[in-house]
């Protein structure tokens, strides 16, 4: 991805941290964003996502509607990069600590 | 990830034709990794930081999101928490406001068991979806391998924490959408090797399932789906999993 592609895709995610929930407020007044709204189905709906059938195609259809959710809900343009698993454990470091957790 | 649309039959099998190529820079990753990983083990776990919230700010070049604080990027759950000081939830479904900061946990010991070369015979290996199913989740067990604990689960303990690491709200961490895009991908490349029979080819293991349901993401997208459209990478569901990984 270019410096731009990283931008937008990171600008997305915040829009998304910042957008209305849509999961019902009587069952998870916890979900303050739309960003929650996929921890919170994750959390309560484990059993179609992650029985034998459900859980290839329940996860193809959970990371499209996350998505999507960028794409139409946040006017990003590009599709959600992939992690290359397979090179983490040489650039490791170098991956997982350019986001730095700081104290507040 | 990207998608072209529409998918017709014939650019299925143009696009298996790619899955060479693909499978060779994997085999070109694999050699990488053999060749460069570190000698050192790091394995302890680390917790990055105590209670803390992130904050881009290390990303030098992203100029235009620096100094940007998150604050309680986790607010509901926990589940199944790994890390043992997760506050508890106030409500017994796990949805009440819990707010707390991210935190990971890296560990490269861990990450060993999503190598290259465990991802290159996964695709090459696996024969039929039972057998692809184990090896990307639950490997048997082989006592001459000590990172044989599933390239799904190395993938998501790599970095662990809260909420990354627990099970039921580990979409409360970012990478958990980066690692399952990855995922997909392993999919869709061990299908296109043999997209007549393998499209469609459903998980026998477990049995009892209902294999014809509608996946329902209720409030999260519009539409139910049926289970074996979202089998369909290059096209189901009138296109919208019409995606080509490259």
């Amino acid at each position: 991805m270019t410096i731009e592609q990283r931008t937008d895709f990171i600008n997305a995610t915040l829009c998304l941290m910042n957008a209305p929930p849509k999961a019902p407020k009587d069952q998870f007044p916890g979900a303050r964003s739309r960003y929650h709204d996929f921890m919170a189905y994750h959390l309560t709906n484990a059993g179609t996502l992650h029985d034998t059938i459900g859980l290839f195609p329940g996860h193809k259809y959970f990371i499209l509607a996350y998505e999507t959710a960028l794409r139409k809900e946040c006017g990003y343009k590009g599709y959600h990069p992939v992690r290359f698993t397979s090179l983490i454990a040489f650039f490791l470091k170098e991956i997982l600590l350019t986001i730095t957790c700081k104290s507040i | 990830m990207q998608r072209i649309q529409p998918c017709s039959m014939v650019m299925r099998r143009a696009w298996a034709v790619t899955v060479s190529r693909i499978q060779s820079i994997l085999v070109c990753a694999w050699v990488v990794e053999r060749l460069s990983l570190p000698a050192e083990v790091d394995a302890s776990p680390k917790v990055l930081s105590k209670s803390s919230c992130f904050i881009i700010s290390q990303l030098k070049d992203v100029s235009q999101v620096t100094n940007v604080l998150i604050s309680y990027i986790a607010t509901v759950g926990p589940g199944s928490p790994v890390m043992n000081d997760v506050p508890k939830n106030p409500a017994s479904n796990g949805g009440g406001y819990n707010p707390r900061c991210m935190r990971r946990d890296v560990n490269s010991e861990v990450a060993k068991g999503a190598s290259a070369e465990k991802v290159y015979n996964l695709i090459t290996l696996s024969k039929d979806i039972d057998a692809f199913y184990n090896t990307l989740l639950t490997p048997p067990v082989n006592r001459s391998d000590p990172y044989n604990w599933g390239i799904h689960s190395s993938g998501h303990y790599i970095s662990g924490g809260d909420p990354g690491g627990d099970p039921m709200v580990s979409p409360g961490d970012p990478i958990f959408y980066f690692h399952h895009v990855m995922l997909d991908r392993m999919w869709w490349i061990w299908q296109m090797q043999d997209p007549d029979t393998r499209v469609n080819a459903q998980v026998t293991l477990g049995g009892g399932a209902n294999k014809n349901r509608n996946i329902d993401l209720k409030w999260l997208i519009d539409d139910k789906v049926p289970i074996l459209e979202a089998h369909d990478g290059l096209g189901g569901y009138k296109g919208a999993f019409c995606h080509v990984y490259v």
